[in-house]
């Protein structure tokens, strides 16, 4: 930065010209605030470099505020044309697209759901399997009424009454007989029979006497007294 | 680009004095979706984009695609200004990022226009003075020369340069400080008798 002598004896106080020089610029175009304003107008009026540089720069800003070539207001407004084609163009693209692509976009959000799903029951498999195969519930296991119970069952009779038969006619018939129901299966169609008294009296005339009524379809002896 | 329209309830400011407040109504509407507003805000920037853009391409169909695509990202994000800075700023801000993106794709376009004036003024002493500037910024690196031409042309302050540029504020000094340096020798007809007292002093 070019400094004479008495401006540097002069400006001894005052800040150094490289910041003055680096504020000129702001202070031509009007951007810089007051302070540095005064700052510069205040350096300016005791430094004659200073004030040649900001000569130069103010016929600077000028040459360069005149120079150059503007649109002319024509090309300004085919400008304008072009662009507002070119707006109204992409909104319809815009639109379409949107409109084209919400089934897309509705599918691969499907996809993605799906296989979340899929991931999630494989994880669940995964870990509930083996707790699966480890456990044993008796109430699981299929059983018949010809199996042979875990649990020994008191039935000596296996009766399949037919389905005509009544409540009241059955009850009746239980009762002249000595016996009461001890199982069944699921679907009430056949009963383990045992004696009421629970003793173990004839199973083999029991069972023959309860075929002759009517209404029994099966009437065997079952378990220990079909042994005998 | 379909727009909400919403009341405005905003002051009417297109008649004031303050471009500033003018520019960010235009904006804001435009953002609604207000064309007339929009092509008002485009009107009363293509000249300046349009002549800082042609300091860097010779080439006036670039220079016309390039305002195009800037305004057509003002019209897109206008929404999204978030008034940090002046309209205008971000209007600049958005012209050097599409400039400096067509310079790259095409550097065949990057030859500055080396029109000299029209003479549209009767003052040969302007005339001349243009012609000089013109030549001293085409002798500028491209970053220098758009340093000079916001600050000096556009009046962009400092802190303004260096949003548009996106750098740093010691960058926009840095870069002015070299360009003043460097038109100090090639312009010494703008320097005067003081210039050249100055340059003796210097020498």
């Amino acid at each position: 930065m070019p400094m004479r002598r008495e401006d540097e004896a002069m400006n001894t106080s005052t800040l150094p010209h490289r910041q003055i020089w680096e504020l000129i610029p702001w202070f031509v175009n009007g951007s810089a605030g007051t302070a540095e304003r005064q700052t510069v107008e205040d350096h300016l009026r005791q430094c004659a470099d200073c004030r040649d540089e900001y000569a130069f720069q103010s016929r600077l800003r000028a040459g360069i505020a005149e120079d150059g070539v503007d649109g002319d207001e024509r090309q300004a407004q085919d400008g304008l044309r072009r662009l507002l084609a070119r707006i109204d163009l992409e909104s319809d693209t815009d639109r379409s697209d949107r409109t084209g692509a919400r089934a897309p976009r509705r599918q691969h959000l499907l996809q993605r759901v799906l296989i979340a799903a899929v991931l999630v029951q494989g994880i669940g498999l995964a870990v509930l399997a083996p707790l699966l195969l480890q456990r044993e519930d008796p109430r699981t296991e299929y059983r018949t009424l010809t199996s042979t119970p875990t649990q020994p069952s008191s039935a000596v009779i296996r009766l399949v009454p037919a389905p005509t038969l009544t409540l009241a006619e059955l009850q009746a018939m239980l009762g002249a007989e000595d016996l009461r129901i001890v199982e069944s299966n699921a679907g009430g169609s056949i009963y383990g029979l045992a004696f009421e008294s629970g003793g173990a009296a004839d199973a083999t005339r029991t069972v023959e006497r309860l075929r002759a009524y009517r209404g029994v379809l099966l009437a065997e002896p079952i378990g220990s007294a079909a042994s005998r | 680009m379909p727009r909400e329209g919403r009341p405005d309830t905003e002051p009417d400011v297109e008649g004031g004095k303050e471009p500033a407040a003018r520019d960010l109504q235009w904006l804001r509407r435009a953002g609604q979706g207000d064309r007339a507003a929009f092509e008002r805000l485009y009107l009363h920037h293509y000249h300046r984009l349009a002549r800082f853009l042609a300091r860097h391409t010779a080439r006036r169909d670039l220079v016309d695609e390039i305002v195009n695509e800037t305004m057509w990202v003002v019209w897109r994000d206008a929404n999204q200004f978030r008034g940090d800075a002046k309209v205008a700023t971000w209007i600049f801000g958005i012209a050097y990022r599409c400039l400096m993106k067509t310079l790259r794709d095409r550097p065949v376009a990057s030859e500055p226009s080396t029109a000299l004036s029209e003479g549209t003024s009767d003052d040969a002493e302007q005339v001349e003075r243009s012609d000089w500037v013109r030549r001293g910024l085409l002798a500028l690196p491209p970053e220098q020369r758009m340093t000079m031409e916001l600050a000096y042309y556009l009046g962009q302050s400092c802190e303004e340069i260096a949003a548009i540029m996106d750098v740093a504020v010691g960058t926009v000094k840095a870069r002015l400080f070299h360009a003043r340096l460097r038109l100090r020798n090639t312009l010494p007809a703008l320097g005067g008798e003081d210039s050249v007292h100055a340059d003796a002093a210097r020498g």
